[in-house]
């Protein structure tokens, strides 16, 4: 059990800086998800607190221990690698024992370990005589987090463990992560470019691009109130519709003339706006009561609901609509949002406003 | 093929025949004249069936050597090729897995330089350098010993290469797990690398070990006692030169013994040299 701390943590290869400055609290028992498109830095920033990546500046702490100098084994960590790197020609116990069997441990000791971590995991105690490459990938996936548990560290890494697996696994063993978290309390820092993996798995979440981290909040902070544009946009499916214009007192003009009737704040008045309305909280009404009228382009029916792609003026836009609406294409839709659910940004900054 | 035409079949299997026996002939006769009397191969025609000398000739020359011409036995000789084709063989894998390991998964200042110095090497066969190695060997005063005949021919730049090439097929997760398991880079090498290189280890013995028994030229320089003689040289010098007899029945009693070890080793190794050339264990 420990805290993980990030101060100011900066990373370049080269001349290219790769992290750029990034700190977190990550608090005893906590699970934080680090959500960003590829090639954001998330995993190198996982690789430093592991210890595989130098840290060029700034400070890592792992249970109030600077650790930037420390090699991975003296770090009180353990880490699930994406494509699992299970040993391909030790058998699954082997695996499992072999951090115990270097660290010294007594074989009993080990064998009581490697048994209990099969438990929690749920593996078939015939499966640990098997090597890797006889197991499903699902059963890897359970080996390499046995791998991690056994030490019992302190903290627990995972690297994209699920991005092997196909759908239906994927959900089974998120859910596992959980349970697993919640029986043993490991403080954990999770990497994933997968929005639901983040949004169900985290306590907090910090969502990263471009080597800087965007925002850091529970998922519902981060979903209801993005900090920024990129946020935004980059959590929720089908992500957030956004229009931009100046706005003035009877709402948004936009660029190519069009114009929304939209109540804007009197502080925003006269600005260069983004407004931002999630596909699910658009309904259709009445054409009087209609924030804008979308011109239906092409609809997605996903079962429990309905995709409608349309557009208003020039912007192709999305409304997540119930199964019962199948608007024709070309038909017109008039659709309003939800109270309470516009979001502003500056259209320069791409920083949330929030008018008092 | 996929057709199933017989007459297509039939001249395949004739042509893989022919080709069999055209290889397989000059063995047998090797065969046939080792088992004759020294006179018997004197006469004409060449006799197409085993005579009844086989235990004697063999017996003679794995025990006195040939009367007249070399006299060192040639069970001698055996040991001899098998020392240092043993040596070399081992010794090429040791001192190549190892710099491949160091060129693969270490940093340090001229690491390519030095892999391409490594590489370099491989225009330089034994015969090019030949002249300044025997005067290395000859001044160190290792004519005439086992480690004068193997440690010149011991640095491998293909070793080198292949084990540098597969460890680079090496996930670096595998590494990295292994790093945060707690196991240094010994600990590493000798737990995960050394069993995962296995197969590519037992098909490099095999061809190692052939190219080490096979060695012609260089035995032949640095080899002047009899007693020092591989086999392969052996067989050389049992042919005496102007109008002494030759002795063909116990030479060729010589080559077929010469010929054996190369070919155990390849049919009991057989299974692991093609895993070790086909698949890799991942």
């Amino acid at each position: 059990m420990a805290k993980v701390e990030l101060r100011s943590v900066t990373k370049t290869f080269g001349t290219a800086e790769v992290i750029k400055g990034v700190s977190l609290d990550v608090e005893d028992g906590e699970f934080v998800v680090i959500v960003g498109p590829s090639g954001c830095g998330k995993s190198t920033l996982l690789r430093m607190v592991a210890g595989l990546e130098a840290i060029t500046s700034g400070e890592i702490l792992i249970g109030e221990r600077v650790v930037n100098n420390l090699e991975p084994k003296d770090r009180d960590i353990a880490m699930v690698f994406q494509n699992y790197a299970l040993y391909p020609h030790m058998s699954v116990y082997a695996n499992m024992a072999y951090g115990l069997k270097i660290r010294g441990f007594a074989k009993d000791d080990i064998e009581t370990r490697v048994q209990r971590a099969a438990k929690i995991l749920e593996l078939d105690p015939a499966l640990l005589k098997r090597k890797p490459r006889e197991l499903s990938g699902g059963q890897r996936q359970r080996v390499a987090m046995g791998r991690a548990i056994v030490r019992e560290p302190s903290v627990f890494l995972f690297d994209e463990p699920l991005s092997n697996l196909d759908a239906k696994l994927r959900v089974q063993m998120r859910l596992e992560i959980q349970k697993l978290h919640r029986n043993l309390g490991t403080t954990t820092l999770y990497v994933t470019h997968d929005q639901v993996e983040a949004m169900t798995l985290a306590h907090r979440m910090v969502v990263m691009i471009a080597g800087r981290t965007e925002q850091i909040g529970t998922p519902t902070e981060v979903y209801q109130r993005p900090a920024t544009q990129f946020v935004a946009g980059f959590i929720g499916s089908p992500a957030m519709n956004f229009l931009r214009g100046r706005a003035d007192a009877g709402g948004l003009t936009m660029a190519d003339g069009g114009h929304l009737a939209v109540p804007v704040p009197a502080a925003l008045s006269g600005r260069e706006l983004v407004l931002g309305i999630r596909p699910e909280h658009l309904e259709v009404c009445a054409p009087e009561e209609a924030l804008f009228t979308l011109q239906t382009e092409m609809r997605e029916m996903l079962g429990a609901d309905t995709l409608v792609h349309g557009l208003f003026g020039k912007e192709l836009l999305v409304a997540r609509l119930s199964a019962a609406e199948h608007p024709a294409p070309g038909q017109a839709l008039p659709l309003r949002a939800l109270p309470g659910s516009l979001h502003w940004f500056d259209a320069g900054s791409g920083a949330r406003l929030e008018p008092a | 093929m996929i057709e199933n035409r017989p007459g297509f079949t039939f001249f395949c299997h004739a042509l893989l025949i022919a080709s069999i026996v055209v290889v397989a002939f000059p063995l047998y006769i090797a065969f046939v004249a080792s088992t004759q009397t020294a006179e018997r191969m004197l006469q004409f025609p060449l006799p197409l069936l085993p005579g009844g000398e086989m235990l004697h000739n063999y017996a003679t020359v794995l025990t006195h050597g040939v009367e007249g011409a070399s006299t060192a036995p040639v069970s001698k000789m055996m040991l001899n090729s098998l020392v240092m084709a043993l040596t070399i063989a081992l010794g090429k894998i040791v001192i190549s897995i190892l710099s491949a390991f160091a060129i693969v998964y270490f940093r340090f200042p001229l690491k390519n330089f030095f892999f391409w110095m490594i590489f370099i090497t491989l225009m330089l066969p034994v015969e090019v350098r030949i002249l300044p190695t025997y005067k290395v060997v000859a001044d160190l005063g290792l004519l005439d010993t086992y480690a004068g005949l193997s440690v010149p021919l011991i640095a491998s730049a293909t070793a080198t290469f292949l084990f540098r090439q597969f460890f680079m097929t090496i996930p670096d997760e595998l590494m990295e797990a292994a790093r945060i398991d707690g196991a240094g880079a010994m600990r590493f090498f000798w737990d995960i690398v050394l069993p995962l290189s296995k197969t590519n280890i037992a098909a490099l013995f095999v061809i190692l070990f052939i190219y080490g028994w096979n060695q012609y030229l260089w035995p032949l320089l640095v080899t002047t006692q009899e007693d020092m003689y591989t086999v392969v040289i052996g067989i050389k010098r049992m042919i005496p030169g102007g109008d002494a007899a030759v002795a063909w029945n116990l030479v060729m009693a010589t080559a077929m013994l010469a010929l054996t070890p190369p070919a155990l080793v390849v049919l009991l190794m057989q299974r692991w040299f093609v895993k070790g050339l086909v698949d890799t264990e991942k």
